[in-house]
């Protein structure tokens, strides 16, 4: 099965994303692993994407792709703000304590911890960014 | 979010969905909740089967509020999987955790 959708990449866009997830999830008939790294992935990369891949101003757009017709669930995201290889991030500080510890950096760590597979590729030409996530 | 006392114990029922529509929904009535309390405080987790960076974000920013007036946010309950996220991103290692509402009651009150 694949299932897919395109939002305008704003903070009222989330809620749909998650009702999106809800309907797939229980289409798809998801492991509640891949279930929870699917919400996870969503909800990471999308609130990165409209907080940081667009310029101010400019009405960008998110669209996703869930897919397990291989088997293993796909999840593609797709942007035309910044390029941004999630893979590359900065590893989180894990260590300070209640009030050293900060969070930058944890929610890209946890999808690149959750996953299986992690695969980014911008192209210039067109613009478009594309991040592939696999969970078997 | 249900929230009850018990003893001196806020005790604090998370919902279910800890995304970012269930964190925007409850993190201004749990930072003045804690704060209006200031003592020993306990999210009960059981119920909770999603958390992401944002709640988080949240729990953290709630146990150092806390903390620095003097008192404290535990956890208990926490899913398999939620306790993998918490193992993961070393936030086990902040809070104190417990398997349950009693064992973190019984906890506090050894104090």
């Amino acid at each position: 099965m694949e299932r897919c959708i395109e939002v305008p990449a704003e903070w009222e866009s989330i809620a749909r994303l998650i009702d999106f997830v809800d309907e797939v999830t229980g289409a798809m008939a998801l492991s509640e692993e891949q279930d929870y790294v699917m919400r996870l992935v969503i909800e990471e990369i999308a609130t990165n994407i409209i907080k940081y891949g667009y310029e101010d101003g400019i009405q960008g757009v998110i669209q996703l792709n869930c897919s397990n017709l291989r088997g293993p669930l796909h999840i593609i995201i797709r942007d035309r703000g910044h390029p941004f290889d999630p893979r590359e991030c900065v590893e989180p500080d894990l260590c300070g304590d209640v009030q050293s510890r900060t969070i930058g950096g944890l929610g890209l760590f946890l999808v690149r911890e959750f996953s299986d597979y992690l695969a980014y590729h911008h192209d210039a030409g067109s613009g478009w960014n594309e991040l592939l996530v696999v969970k078997g | 979010m249900d929230v009850e006392q018990v003893g001196d114990v806020l005790v604090i029922k998370l919902p279910s969905r800890l995304d970012a529509v269930g964190v925007a929904a409850i993190e201004n009535k749990l930072s003045e909740t804690t704060a209006a309390h200031k003592g020993k405080a306990l999210a009960d987790m059981s119920g909770v089967d999603f958390v992401a960076s944002l709640a988080l974000r949240m729990l953290l920013t709630n146990l150092k509020a806390v903390q620095s007036l003097g008192g404290d946010l535990r956890l208990c309950g926490l899913q398999p999987q939620i306790s993998e996220i918490f193992r993961k991103s070393r936030f086990d290692t902040l809070f104190k955790i417990y398997d349950d509402c009693q064992s973190a009651l019984e906890g506090y009150a050894a104090e």
